[in-house]
């Protein structure tokens, strides 16, 4: 087993050097200068000058990806005495352990990976990502649990009751929820449940999970969690109705289950203890995966409920061609990518012997 | 049992859902209004939104309108605009004097002015402002810095020393601006190489905003978002991209005309709820106090109700100004396409603005029958000549006769183009779609629209690279001169690959150049703005761009906010904004 994670984790960081190298080299191909891009039309000559100095972008392109990947770098090299050069050890910006000297003023060093800060806003890229994953990730379990939960349910209800009017009505909406565009039905809901029934709900049409009231401070708003979440968990819900569904019609078809049956078991048990288990695997992975890509940010629910996670940021971080921002969220959700597939990789161990890792 | 599960599972998920609505729910403001003298209110806090986040609370920083409606309750400078009618106010400077020619400006800065108490000073207790922190401040804005958006708009190539000071800071040797001097603690005198009209509202802007050297020594990079001022409000929260609260300054000087303290309001909230249509559901929730920018296309549903809102049956009131602000579609006058004035003159009289303004923009803005300098009757009585203007009018017969004389008859060999306009705006694609149309009905002329993220049209536009394409102005501060800047010949680079900044036209034009570099020496206004005019006129004969709306400022504000007037520099000064208490409001 740890042998197997080892090789998983190499494995990852291998992914994540691929992922800097594409999107340092794809930015420098798109078209759009930061300079121009942060002082907007009222850009000058002197300050575009000075900010391309300031972040180094009048340097050879190699030469910058090379900082790039030296700030990024946990073991990283610098020259510790000269504070004009872009290679200098800035205490404002590294934390870091010294290991040996490297010649006359280089040092090599173990640092915590430096994500720069944004072009636009000159705010730390690990203070943006702080803030703004977790309500992302908040969010997306909250989806994730409403859609598992309610599709799993309405799932073994299709599958039980086969070709009733229950079955016909979950599969119609489950094309509808997969049909429907999040940012139209996004709209629907804040508008229809937080405008109009507002008086009835208590909801507002926007918000984030936490409110600051000027006199009373910081307060956990759960109730701004309910309708981004419907919203962002329609999709994954009619998923995994028809996952489940078919996934449960297919082992209930099985021979064990019909002995079950014919041993006098309850159709309670006979579901919950002895069908379910094996009918999950497909709905788990589908679930994890739906999971991984919530996490990665939805653009469109957030900017529709003003919720302040980490897709919208990495959207406006695209347009405006903010690179820092975008390499550090990407570089996060890859990570979270990679982890949840090891998880995922065990689970399976876990829910089937059969597939359990050697 | 199996009968019972779904209902019971159904109880208990309502249950839950009811639960979740009523949990930490938000509180009503609990500070009452207090009534002042007067008939105003003291207290409540305003609550506004963004539909973007702030870059930069540094005043040197500061280049775009939420920095610019934020900071104006932080920070002040040695003046400030009047939010009614935009004149010049005492801020920081009680009074002021100039010499005879206007080339020495002497400041005498209100006796006891406050910076806002922070852990920047010793203890965190505010200090006095002197006249040696508005020398700092106006030292930094003429030295070079990445973050120094703002040298260009402000003392650049007008206070002796300046231009000086700001390349010696270039190469590493940071200088004093020779014509900055505190004669004391509480006087400064500005030398100006010529005397500018205009010196009082280049004050007013945010380059020019008074902060201590304390906060940039202790926050560095991080003042952008820990601004210390002498405003109204100091700042008490913020949760960037998400929420920005502000309390009322209690040391501030400032006093109404009945004698009671400003600023009436205890505080004030920013929102920064990204998508338009929710930050109207917002507002018509009563969670927001104002909103302003309304989108097109709700803008008929609300206009709708301005007759009801006229016998008072709507439920919040609609204010609207003229702004200063020109929508224009611009032409690169040394491309090979449009290097004809023939052409571009033809182009404009293809165009029917009244059609534009009435249909694709329903009424929000008005038809651009004047030039780049939107009709705002204070220049009018200020002495600019909007009536002596000959502007274009839509006249297609000359259009097609002016192609013909450019040897283009009935569009017939007159290459494809390219409409570049950038993504985002709800009101660019229609436009463009029209014009394009216009342009094909009335001169044959095909046109592409090609619609390009911000960031890369404006790369594109700078470099050259586009020939016709979409921009929108708007004004640092009221002056004609704000607007016709972006003819100066002195910002055409030499090469036609090199970047050209803020005159994206490439337009050179000796006479123009000749009539604007005297406008900055002419000390009446009434001349400088005769001057203006005249150079206008130059423009408008060569038609460098097609103007095609100027903007207007509405805003919705609820029935209870009062003192919160429109104006075209849409310019917030919340410290006289105060809010009737709900129990007290007239009855409908």
């Amino acid at each position: 087993m740890i042998k197997y994670i080892t090789k998983k984790v190499l494995y990852g960081i291998l992914v994540l050097y691929g992922v800097i190298t594409v999107i340092f080299f794809l930015f420098n191909v798109l078209p759009g200068d930061p300079a121009t891009i942060m002082l907007g039309q009222r850009a000058n000559k002197n300050a575009v000058e000075a900010i391309h100095k300031d972040l180094g972008t009048d340097r050879p392109i190699f030469e910058q990806y090379a900082m790039y990947l030296n700030d990024l770098s946990p073991l990283s090299i610098h020259n510790y005495k000269n504070s004009n050069s872009h290679w200098y050890l800035d205490p404002t910006k590294y934390s870091w352990k010294s290991l040996f000297t490297a010649g006359e003023n280089k040092v090599i060093v173990l640092k915590f990976p430096f994500l720069r800060r944004s072009y636009i806003t000159k705010r730390k890229v690990s203070d943006i990502i702080s803030e703004t994953l977790p309500e992302t990730a908040v969010l997306a379990f909250s989806s994730i649990c409403l859609a598992s939960l309610i599709g799993i349910f309405l799932g073994i209800i299709s599958a039980v009751k086969h070709n009733s009017i229950y079955d016909r009505l979950s599969l119609v909406l489950a094309v509808l929820g997969m049909a429907a565009p999040s940012f139209f039905v996004g709209l629907i809901i804040a508008w229809l449940f937080g405008y109009v029934l507002s008086e009835y709900t208590g909801l507002s049409p926007t918000g984030s999970l936490y409110d600051i009231d000027v006199w009373d401070g910081e307060k956990l708003k759960l109730k701004n969690l309910i309708l981004p979440s419907i919203t962002l968990g329609i999709r994954p819900l009619a998923i995994v109705v028809q996952l489940m569904r078919s996934s449960l019609l297919d082992v209930m078809g099985q021979d064990y289950i019909r002995t079950a049956k014919a041993k006098g078991l309850a159709m309670y048990s006979v579901i919950i203890k002895h069908a379910l288990k094996n009918a999950l695997n497909p709905v788990v992975t589908a679930i994890s995966g739906w999971f991984a890509s919530l996490m990665a940010g939805a653009v469109f629910v957030e900017y529709i409920f003003s919720w302040k996670g980490i897709g919208y940021e990495v959207f406006e971080a695209l347009t405006k061609n903010d690179l820092p921002v975008v390499m550090g969220a990407t570089l996060i959700f890859a990570t979270v990518f990679v982890v949840i597939n090891i998880f995922v990789d065990i689970a399976y161990g876990v829910l089937d012997p059969r597939v359990r890792v050697k | 049992m199996r009968k019972l599960f779904i209902p019971v599972f159904a109880s208990a998920f309502a249950l839950g859902l009811a639960s979740c609505t009523s949990c930490s729910g938000d509180k009503a403001n609990n500070h009452k209004e207090a009534e002042g003298k007067g008939g105003v209110y003291m207290g409540g806090v305003m609550r506004l939104n963004e539909v973007e986040a702030f870059k930069s609370l540094n005043p040197i920083a500061v280049n775009e309108n939420v920095g610019f409606h934020i900071g104006t309750q932080l920070f002040e400078g040695l003046v400030k605009f009047n939010q009614t009618d935009l004149s010049i106010e005492p801020a920081v400077a009680a009074r002021w004097e100039s010499n005879e020619n206007q080339t020495e400006w002497t400041f005498h800065i209100r006796h006891g002015i406050m910076f806002h108490p922070d852990a920047c000073f010793p203890d965190g207790k505010a200090r006095a402002v002197t006249a040696n922190d508005v020398k700092f401040c106006f030292d930094k804005l003429c030295t070079s810095d990445p973050n120094n958006a703002q040298f260009d708009v402000t003392l650049k190539d007008r206070v002796i020393g300046a231009n000086e000071a700001f390349e010696s800071s270039k190469a590493g040797k940071n200088m004093s601006v020779s014509g900055l001097k505190a004669v004391n603690d509480s006087t400064l005198i500005i030398s100006l190489k010529s005397p500018f009209a205009g010196f009082l509202n280049i004050m007013a802007m945010p380059g020019c905003w008074i902060y201590p050297k304390e906060a940039l020594d202790k926050y560095g990079l991080d003042l952008r978002i820990h601004p210390v001022g002498t405003g109204p409000f100091l700042m008490e929260t913020v949760k960037e991209g998400e929420v920005l609260i502000m309390k009322r300054n209690p040391d501030y000087y400032g006093f109404d005309k009945d004698g009671n303290k400003l600023p009436y309001l205890d505080g004030i909230k920013y929102t920064f709820i990204r998508e338009k249509k929710a930050e109207i559901l917002e507002f018509k929730s009563g969670n927001l106090d104002m909103v302003y920018r309304l989108p097109v296309e709700i803008f008929h549903e609300i206009m709708g109700d301005l007759e009801h809102a006229k016998e008072r049956k709507t439920d919040f009131q609609i204010l609207n100004s003229p702004a200063f602000n020109t929508n224009y579609l611009g032409f690169n006058c040394i491309s090979s396409t449009f290097n004809k004035k023939e052409v571009r003159l033809a182009f404009n009289y293809a165009i029917d603005r009244h059609k534009i303004t009435d249909f694709t923009l329903q009424g929000e803005g008005s038809s651009a029958d004047y030039g780049m300098v939107p009709y705002v009757d204070a220049f009018e009585k200020d002495g600019y000549n909007f009536k002596g203007l000959k502007g274009y009018t839509f006249d297609p017969a000359k259009a097609k006769e002016l192609m013909k004389k450019a040897g283009f008859p009935d569009g017939k060999g007159f290459p494809k183009v390219t409409l570049q306009i950038n993504s985002g705006g709800g009101n660019n694609i229609l436009i463009a779609e029209v014009v394009q149309q216009m342009l094909k009905e009335n001169l044959n002329v095909d046109v592409d629209i090609n619609t390009v993220p911000f960031a890369e049209h404006i790369e594109q536009v700078q470099s050259g690279k586009s020939d016709f394409f979409r921009f929108a102005w708007f004004a640092d501060y009221p002056d004609p001169e704000t607007f016709l800047t972006l003819f100066y010949g002195k910002h055409v680079p030499t090469g036609a690959t090199e970047k050209s900044f803020i005159n994206y036209f490439r337009f050179k034009n000796a006479r123009f150049d000749s009539l604007f570099a005297a406008s900055f020496t002419e000390p009446d206004k009434a001349k400088r703005y005769g001057l203006l005019s005249q150079a206008e006129q130059v423009v408008l004969d060569e038609a460098p761009f097609m103007p095609i709306f100027y903007d207007e400022n509405y805003s919705l504000e609820q029935l209870n906010v009062r003192n919160f007037p429109q104006n075209p520099l849409n310019y917030f000064d919340l410290s006289v904004v105060y809010l009737i208490p709900k129990d007290k409001m007239p009855k409908k």
